[in-house]
């Protein structure tokens, strides 16, 4: 079994690095809010697709009431050949604690959202200044008017990623984040059955080092699926999702 | 020296938000152990919070809870009356909570269950009390064939709240119950996520009878 050694991953944390500079969401540029997917990308077939995996993505906030589909409806009618890993959406939810009882919590409606129809192993959600702002004033303006025992705490990041292996093994990820030591973070190793759909949770405190309203920082997921090929060789594919904040 | 940021011994390090007259922002370990101490603390004593409006639902990781079991004619009876109250496929936030007492009040569900289930329009995710100081998450795994011959599926998407389905609680339980809990980076947190698929499960259930 491969694990990930030093060289992988230090290959891996250059492309994190340089991941979200190549994967400039469309709202980098526009902050319009989309209201989700063209609907001549929904419920396709994969012989229909497979031509038009051009970089194409789509930007949700919490502000717009259009339906959504999560991106990855299009794609995967046949399970006859691996398509690899592929990043579906991304969801930062700001959090709130319960100084009382020490709850976790997040308001379904206060988000942002990114969807991918390209097939992608890296993904990035990138807040501006005022994006960042305005989903923590969202949060406290709700709690403030709950009671005095509920504060911001950190964000919840939500990520549903496809594997689309015959023969898959299992995967290996991390949280990653500013003020996280990469190098203390825990594996989470779980084995995976074919053409599987993972929805990732994590949960971040806000960083200690940095000025969460003015500075740069970002929480996120980096990882591995191994699996062996049609031909029968072992392999690896990394996959890592991040949002970024005060951009 | 930042002014926006307070410190109070035991308690940590808080910033300021603006718009907000109150350090909104906690951060630090001191202040995450804080509060694990505290929540730990008042779950031992079975602490009880009066819930306001705009409040989360309590959610109690060491609570145990046995769902009441129903004979085929109680749970007839029961979903025959609450389908005359709701309609499973269209609810406001505001029926949607009451379905939950109601369900709370049969036996079917627990109080401390609602956090998760999005009770008041909030979703508990973890509890600092039960994963430490934040090192929480984890994997919800589902077939990709079902899930794209999965009717709710196909329209909604994964449905992550109420208001991902527009107000069909049916789907959304659904939804979520597919989600099958896989990996947890804390045993805590698997744990959680294990009670609230059989939540969702349990609540599905009833939505399923109802709409029949």
């Amino acid at each position: 079994m491969k694990v990930l050694s030093k060289k992988l991953f230090a290959f891996f944390m250059v492309l994190c690095m340089i991941a979200p500079m190549l994967m400039v969401p469309a709202f980098a540029t526009d902050n319009t809010p989309h209201g989700g997917i063209p609907e001549e990308c929904i419920a396709v077939s994969e012989s229909e697709v497979m031509p038009l995996l051009n970089p194409l993505n789509s930007f949700e906030t919490s502000e717009s009431d259009q339906m959504v589909d999560d991106g990855i409806s299009p794609h995967l009618s046949s399970t006859d050949r691996d398509m690899g890993v592929g990043i579906r959406s991304i969801t930062i939810y700001p959090m709130g604690v319960n100084l009382e009882t020490g709850e976790l919590f997040v308001h379904p409606n206060v988000y942002k959202r990114i969807f991918y129809v390209n097939w992608s192993q890296f993904g990035g959600l990138n807040l501006s200044k005022s994006d960042t702002l305005s989903l923590m004033q969202q949060l406290a303006s709700i709690i403030s008017s709950g009671g005095d025992n509920y504060r911001l705490a950190g964000w919840c990041l939500v990520g549903a990623v496809e594997f689309h292996y015959r023969n898959p093994h299992y995967l290996l990820y991390q949280r990653r984040g500013t003020g996280l030591d990469p190098n203390a973070q825990p594996d989470t190793k779980r084995e995976i059955s074919a053409y599987s759909t993972e929805s990732m949770q994590t949960l971040y405190l806000y960083p200690s080092n940095v000025n969460v309203l003015e500075d740069y920082y970002f929480v996120g997921v980096s990882g591995g699926c191994y699996y062996t090929t049609p031909s029968g060789n072992a392999s690896d594919a990394l996959f890592q999702y991040s949002a970024t904040f005060n951009n | 020296m930042d002014i926006s940021v307070s410190y109070t011994p035991g308690y940590g390090y808080a910033r300021y938000l603006p718009g907000f007259d109150k350090p909104m922002i906690c951060f630090g370990d001191e202040f995450a152990e804080f509060v694990k101490e505290r929540a730990t603390q008042n779950f031992a004593n079975k602490h009880e919070t009066v819930l306001s409006p705009n409040a989360p639902a309590t959610y109690n990781p060491m609570d145990s809870f046995d769902r009441r079991e129903l004979t085929k004619d109680e749970f007839a009876k029961l979903t025959a009356e609450l389908a005359a109250k709701y309609d499973p496929a269209n609810m406001t936030q505001e029926e949607y909570d009451s379905l939950l007492d109601d369900l709370v009040e049969e036996g079917i569900l627990c109080k401390n269950e609602l956090g998760p289930l999005g009770y008041h329009g909030w979703i508990i995710v973890g509890s600092l009390a039960e994963g430490g100081t934040g090192l929480s998450g984890g994997t919800l795994s589902v077939d990709t064939a079902t899930l794209h011959n999965n009717p709710f599926y196909q329209r909604y998407g994964l449905a992550f709240s109420l208001s991902d389905t527009d107000g069909n609680a049916l789907a959304y339980a659904k939804l979520m119950a597919l989600l099958t809990p896989t990996s947890g980076l804390t045993a805590g947190w698997l744990t959680f996520a294990e009670k609230r698929q059989s939540s969702f499960e349990a609540l599905a259930g009833v939505l399923e009878a109802m709409q029949k």
